[in-house]
């Protein structure tokens, strides 16, 4: 009898066990670009959430689309938590992405133009215009307007390969469109615009090519992502940046569809999003917090690309997600029809 | 099923069942998931043709092809022009030049793509090297990052060592006595040239330029990194039609029409000339080796040597900066990108995992592309088309198409981020570069060697052993070196394979240039450099040692 009590206390133990580990994972993953702003994650959101749950919380990057298409529909989803660009949840919410519980779809205080039902802004950076102060030391364009002005201010002109939410936006401010204006976008008149500078265009592709094209005075003036001119500011680089006519963006926060414990990937985002995680990130990698009036500890050069100063965030452009979510196919393809044409 | 076809399986018995091995293998893991994915492209919104007809009309579409027709084309071409002489000296040489003139090609082969496509940028781009070098001569300068001609130029260089070591072996093959007789019979040097040597060297020519071609086409790091999105390549339209638009039917219409054009120029001359092999005599020896060559071949040697080795030794220097910086040249002196490789799991651990499945990659391709050897030496000229086809297709196909499949494909069968995963893609990846040297030392093989062996009453196993095995150990170590630098610089496939906790070296690499300025980088580049230099010396010291 006592040994069938033993056995019976152990088949208890070993199934509530079983039953404590579908609870809760040992572990969970998230994934985002990767990198050193990867590792910055991890040691501040990471950390914070290991120590509240004792679930280990390990990172994957870079993270892409298909990959992520593929693990849905297999239905073999290794990320509990994905950090994309909103367009993505934009146009696959429901989708590839599970709608969020509702306390993070209706959270307050974030930067308004980026999250939905399936996504909510983490952080962010702001596209910004920084000029060549050895090549303009009496001051350089101020603008876009400026910044198309090849008379005025001649010289080579860094711009992102990549159709949403930037180019065509700047081309149409330099054209005289006011920022309150730009949507739905005139693509005519955008390309047309672009046009006029084509010849001066060097392009980047990954944000650690705008660092290197600031560092080795690649270009004269430049639109790069306030997060990767940190280093090259840091390093010295002679670069000014210009806190006008700026576009703010925000990576979201997503689950995938078919994750294994959704409730611990919400309570990984809730993490994130408190206060001291927020502006521990933003110290550990130059990212602007989505959440509004974090004030993180910043050195020189990261103040100086600091997005979410009162100022700065005031005069800040939003760009329409949605729209360009809703046309990306177009956008995309009139990108590629007028970059080799 | 009729008694024609039976026969013909009772007939080629032991044919078939050396090569079911690379068969099953390709069929399973590449054919099957590849055909997949492009079956996507009948399967659009606009009708089974649909995207085939919105990729036709759109004259962008169109235009990138062509150019990726004309860069591959330029590409070949100037990897000929450049590389023949090199290999006529080589074949010309013996001794320490010759071990030099080889272990600059292996060199360059070795230095990591990755690594090498940086130090393009970094001597291509505006205030680069080169920039720099034309402004000191009193140009206006020159920058050729982001024009088609810097892509090409860093693409001749990651291709030479590919068209030149087929050259080499053709060349190696050719009987001297033929071209002395020919002078002796009053012809000039330039005619026996034209009319003897060329033609000889043909199967080289061939075998070189397929393999250059069919690479060139696909390509996607260089064209990528070098490039400027207003002058791209198809595999750079397929990635970006697959990884910012999801557009997967539209993308896999264009990787079939990649796949025909490639395959439109391989079968071809594969159908005329022997890629693979030359069918030349054997009776080479070493007369004419040795002999007074033209200075003008010392000096486009030179000008090839400087070619190959410069964008390695550039990244040197770009590994002691003080600061995280790639600024060239750098400023300060520090050796903390090197203890940042050691300490760092991600670094070590990925060259780890890299050294382990490149070794594993190394065994299975080699073994399987023998097995193929053999089979292919009883096989009918037609099944060895079918069979050569087959194996170079991975080739073909563009590597993020092969990625998507095989990621797709593991992800059924749970092999994503374990070893064995990452050993069936590289396999892959490798079979077509161990298989055409490893086949063909097999086809040159002079059967007669292995009649006198059975006739001696020698085993099949004991001939193999004994007798094919020491005979065909260089072509099989051309193979295994091929297989092991492919599968230790892949990235596309590696990138999509891998994950968490298990990353391959190139990877790391890859994710480091797209993500940060990391000078481990540097570090890391210049020790691999250091290594390959060592390995090279080395073989290079023992052959001589052994020679002499």
């Amino acid at each position: 009898m006592k040994k069938l009590i033993t056995f019976a206390a152990i088949a208890a133990t070993a199934s509530a066990g079983s039953l404590a580990a579908q609870d809760k994972p040992d572990h969970i993953v998230v994934a985002n670009t990767g990198g050193p702003y990867l590792q910055a994650v991890l040691d501040a959101t990471g950390k914070a959430f290991e120590e509240k749950t004792g679930i280990e919380v390990l990172g994957d990057g870079p993270q892409t689309l298909p990959q992520l298409q593929q693990m849905v529909q297999a239905d073999r989803v290794t990320w509990d938590v994905v950090e994309v660009p909103p367009v993505f949840t934009m146009r696959y919410c429901g989708e590839l992405f599970q709608e969020l519980p509702e306390d993070l779809q209706n959270y307050e205080n974030v930067l308004p133009g980026f999250g939905n039902k399936c996504g909510i802004n983490s952080v962010g950076y702001a596209n910004i215009m920084l000029y060549n102060t050895s090549a303009f030391p009496d001051g350089g364009p101020q603008n876009w307007a400026d910044f198309f002005d090849t008379e005025k201010f001649p010289g080579k002109r860094g711009l992102w390969d990549g159709a949403e939410g930037v180019n065509l936006e700047i081309a149409l401010m330099a054209d005289g469109v006011a920022p309150q204006d730009l949507y739905p976008l005139d693509l005519d008149r955008a390309f047309a615009k672009l046009d006029t500078i084509r010849d001066d265009i060097v392009f980047w592709r990954s944000g650690a090519q705008s660092t290197q094209m600031m560092e080795s005075e690649e270009v004269d003036m430049l639109m790069a992502w306030s997060s990767r001119a940190y280093p090259a500011l840091k390093n010295g680089a002679p670069f000014e940046p210009v806190w006008n006519q700026h576009i703010i963006y925000n990576n979201v926060l997503t689950i995938p569809k078919g994750v294994a414990h959704p409730d611990v990937s919400a309570d990984f985002i809730r993490t994130a999003m408190e206060a001291a995680q927020q502006a521990r990130v933003s110290e550990l990698y130059p990212v602007t917090p989505g959440v509004i009036g974090t004030e993180p500890d910043l050195d020189e050069a990261g103040q100086k690309v600091f997005a979410a100063t009162p100022e700065r965030a005031a005069s800040a452009v939003v760009p329409d997600l949605q729209w360009v979510a809703d046309n990306s196919e177009e956008i995309n393809r009139r990108w590629t029809e007028w970059l080799n044409n | 099923m009729s008694s024609g076809s039976s026969s013909f399986i009772a007939r080629n018995k032991g044919m078939l069942m050396l090569m079911a091995p690379i068969v099953a293998f390709l069929a399973v893991f590449f054919a099957w998931p590849v055909v997949l994915v492009l079956a996507n492209s009948f399967g659009g919104d606009g009708g089974p043709i649909g995207e085939y007809v919105e990729f036709f009309t759109s004259s962008t579409y169109v235009r990138i092809v062509i150019r990726t027709i004309f860069v591959a084309l330029l590409v070949t071409g100037l990897c000929l022009l450049i590389g023949y002489p090199y290999a006529y000296l080589m074949v010309r040489t013996k001794g320490w030049t010759l071990a030099i003139l080889t272990g600059v090609v292996l060199l360059s082969f070795f230095t990591s793509v990755m690594v090498r496509s940086f130090a393009w940028i970094v001597m291509l781009q505006r205030n680069g090297i080169i920039d720099n070098i034309a402004q000191f001569l009193g140009f206006d300068g020159l920058v050729l990052r982001g024009t088609t001609t810097g892509v090409t130029i860093a693409m001749v260089q990651v291709m030479l060592p590919f068209m030149i070591f087929p050259l080499y072996s053709a060349m190696a093959g050719i009987d001297t006595r033929m071209e002395r007789a020919s002078v002796s019979l009053g012809a000039t040097k330039w005619t026996t040239f034209r009319d003897i040597w060329f033609p000889l060297s043909m199967p080289g020519v061939i075998g070189g330029s397929v393999i250059v071609f069919v690479t060139s086409l696909g390509f996607y790091v260089i064209p990528g990194l070098v490039g400027s999105p207003s002058n791209q390549l198809l595999s750079h339209l397929i990635y970006s039609l697959i990884n910012t638009v999801l557009n997967i039917p539209l993308a896999s219409a264009a990787s079939v029409v990649m796949l025909l054009m490639a395959l439109l120029v391989v079968l071809p001359a594969m159908m005329r000339f022997d890629v693979t092999g030359s069918s030349t005599s054997r009776f080479a020896g070493d007369e004419g080796r040795g002999e007074r060559q033209s200075p003008w071949l010392w000096i486009w040697a030179a000008v090839v040597i400087a070619l190959l080795l410069v964008p390695g030794l550039v990244v040197i220097p770009l590994s002691f900066p003080e600061n995280r910086s790639f600024a060239f040249p750098p400023e300060g002196f520090s050796l903390k990108w090197y203890a940042n490789f050691f300490e760092s799991r991600q670094w070590w651990g990925a060259f780890i995992t890299s050294l382990k499945v490149a070794v594993l990659v190394t065994l299975t391709s080699t073994i399987l592309s023998v097995f193929a050897g053999l089979a292919l030496r009883r096989a009918s000229t037609q099944v060895r088309t079918v069979i050569r086809a087959l194996v170079l297709t991975p080739r073909i196909v563009p590597g993020v198409i092969i990625a998507l499949a095989v990621y797709g494909l593991f992800l059924d069968w749970r092999l994503n981020i374990t070893t064995t995963g990452f050993v069936i893609a590289h396999t892959i990846m490798a079979l077509p570069f161990a298989f055409i040297p490893i086949a063909a030392t097999l086809e040159q093989f002079d059967t007669r060697f292995e009649q006198a062996a059975a006739s001696l009453g020698a085993s099949r196993i004991t001939t193999f052993i004994h007798i094919i095995l020491p005979l065909i150990s260089t072509g099989m170590m051309t193979g295994a070196l091929f297989a092991f630098v492919i599968s230790f610089d892949e990235v596309v496939v590696s990138l999509f394979v891998g994950g968490v906790g298990m990353r391959t070296l190139p990877v790391q690499m890859f994710r480091s240039v797209a993500n940060d300025i990391d000078p481990t980088i540097a570090a890391a580049s210049t020790m691999l450099l250091l290594l390959t230099a060592l390995i090279v010396i080395a073989s290079t010291v023992l052959t001589q040692r052994r020679a002499r």
